[in-house]
């Protein structure tokens, strides 16, 4: 099959930037007569995205289309909207199932020391929140790990598959550690003892394996929690702080200073607003868990926290927001593009408050060549609304997945939706 | 009840609310709730008054810190401004934004963990 011709310079040099990863042998996929939100870059009227196997090839208003040629499909989607699909910044889904069944509740380790911990392998592809979430057009998840202090290694999931291993998008994507709320007027607090002495005995087994390989030493005895610190203790990867309250993101971003660990990311509630213009000079992104939610003081407004990610986003830190679930709450992880539509009610721009949860995830998480927008060489993971996606109103009309197309009706919600409303009108 | 509220028109209970937009939109806002024909809610009158609360609040503190600041006065175990918290004990119990307790539980919103108790 033979590569189509592009007729717009936009278009030829989208698909020279796509052709490292795409393959012509590969099927092509074109969505045609929609208005197309790349996300990184302005909307098109009546634009066109093409996938080539499982990556976007070229999107732009004016892109040839092979038409009639074998293992090409044209799909027409008129008055429809195309948008990158949604990554979720902090979520437990894949771990968990059922709440209140603790048997199917697998987001929390034992011990307060769980570096070693790989989230990937604790991944459930059959989950049905999967395919709930992906019908809410969420396409990956950063699924995080609870428990304890250091408590592992988080990753980027695809939502659809059939093992953990095709769904690692990318493993692993940073340490969590959990900052002892009690380190934050205690320089003698034992749990951030704890996660210290880790840090320690990590850098002398690094120091001790650095000279086995150079055959200056004998081999160091094993230690998987020690050694799975060394990506971060190396800068490899980044540590990710789990906080609360402003003093505690303040104590953290000073620990994580005096440990010498360069790539932070903060996790916290609606206070990081308090601590924006630190963490936009410091240049530390930020998961903002949550927008509809209570004020944390009495003394303070009721839209404190609806205004947070506005004013992270006015002192220019770098943000993603997430469904305010975390480690619990997998249900509800559909929700995710409600939040940042709610922060738009509130100051945050409509365009800022899309990206919080496509692009700018995509990017904290380091998979900004992945997921996030609609440019070449990204994964074909598109969403195909009626209309503006943080809308509650809004429907979601189509989902493809890695250039496949996703059957939405394997979302139990459609599955009920459609069969009550056959009851309805049986009667 | 459908003659009492529910809808708006004539006879029907004052109940209302004025939005800036569609009520189902993401991006919608409240600006004034009324219930029974009294206003609930006004949200110009709420940022008007924000401004008045935390000039208030800043008073307290300044008059409670000034108070409470000469060390010689107690058992040295309260930092200053404990007492602006002026809650009692009963009221501990109650205390859900966990300003005025140790911190050894789940909170209600714990930004950690997500919402649950």
């Amino acid at each position: 099959m033979k590569t189509p011709t592009a007729i717009s310079a936009f278009a030829l040099a989208a698909l020279v930037a796509g052709a490292a990863t795409a393959q012509d042998s590969e099927p092509l996929t074109a969505l045609v007569g929609a208005t197309v939100h790349p996300v990184a870059g302005e909307a098109i009227d009546n634009g066109v995205v093409l996938m080539r196997g499982a990556r976007i090839e070229a999107v732009g208003a004016d892109l040839a289309i092979p038409d009639g040629e074998a293992g090409v499909t044209v799909v027409e989607l008129d008055g429809l909207h195309i948008y990158p699909g949604f990554v979720h910044p902090y979520s437990s889904l894949g771990l968990t199932e059922i709440g209140s069944v603790s048997g199917t509740v697998d987001t929390t380790e034992m011990g307060p020391v769980n570096a070693a911990l790989r989230v990937e392998v604790a991944f459930n592809h059959d989950s049905a929140l999967l395919p709930v979430s992906i019908a809410g057009g969420i396409v990956a998840s950063h699924t995080v790990p609870g428990g304890g202090l250091i408590r592992g290694t988080s990753a980027v999931m695809n939502l659809d598959g059939w093992s953990w291993e095709d769904m690692t998008i990318a493993a692993p994507v940073g340490m969590h550690i959990d900052f002892p709320a009690g380190a934050v007027d205690d320089d003698e607090n034992d749990d951030l003892a704890t996660i210290d002495e880790t840090l320690d005995a990590a850098r002398a087994w690094r120091k001790a394996q650095a000279a086995f390989e150079a055959g200056d030493a004998p081999r160091p005895p094993r230690n998987d929690q020690l050694e799975a610190l060394v990506p971060v203790l190396a800068g490899d990867i980044p540590v990710f702080l789990h906080t609360s309250r402003a003093d505690e993101v303040e104590a953290a971003l000073d620990w994580a200073a005096d440990q010498e660990l360069d790539r932070v990311v903060v996790i916290g509630g609606p206070d990081l607003q308090y601590v924006a213009d630190r963490l936009a000079a410091d240049g530390v992104p930020v998961i903002l868990n949550g927008v509809y939610t209570m004020p944390t003081r009495r003394w303070e407004p009721y839209d404190r926290a609806y205004e947070a990610a506005s004013k992270l986003h006015a002192a220019g830190v770098k943000f993603a927001i997430a469904d305010g679930g975390g480690g619990f709450n997998a249900t509800n992880a559909r929700n995710l593009p409600f939040h940042a539509g709610s922060a738009a009610a509130f100051g945050l721009p409509a365009d800022a408050a899309l990206k919080s949860v496509t692009l700018w995830p995509a990017e904290i998480l380091g998979v900004g060549d992945e997921l996030g927008s609609l440019e070449p060489g990204k994964r074909a993971s598109v969403v195909v609304t009626d209309g503006d996606p943080l809308e509650p109103m809004t429907s979601i009309e189509r989902v493809w997945i890695d250039g496949d197309e996703y059957d939405l009706g394997r979302s139990k919600h459609r599955q009920l939706y459609q069969r009550y409303r056959e009851r309805i009108e049986a009667e | 009840v459908a003659d009492r509220t529910g809808s708006l028109a004539e006879g029907l209970d004052a109940d209302f609310v004025i939005w800036n937009g569609h009520p189902l939109s993401v991006y919608s806002r409240v600006e004034q709730t009324w219930v029974d024909g009294r206003r609930y809610f006004d949200r110009e009158a709420d940022l008007a008054h924000r401004e008045a609360l935390e000039a208030e609040r800043q008073e307290l503190m300044a008059a409670v810190l000034a108070e409470g600041g000469d060390e010689s006065e107690g058992d040295g175990d309260e930092t200053p401004g404990d007492e602006l918290l002026g809650y009692r004990a009963s009221e501990l119990a109650h205390d859900e934004y966990c300003y005025a307790h140790d911190h050894g539980h789940l909170h209600a919103i714990d930004f950690r963990n997500g919402n649950r108790q």
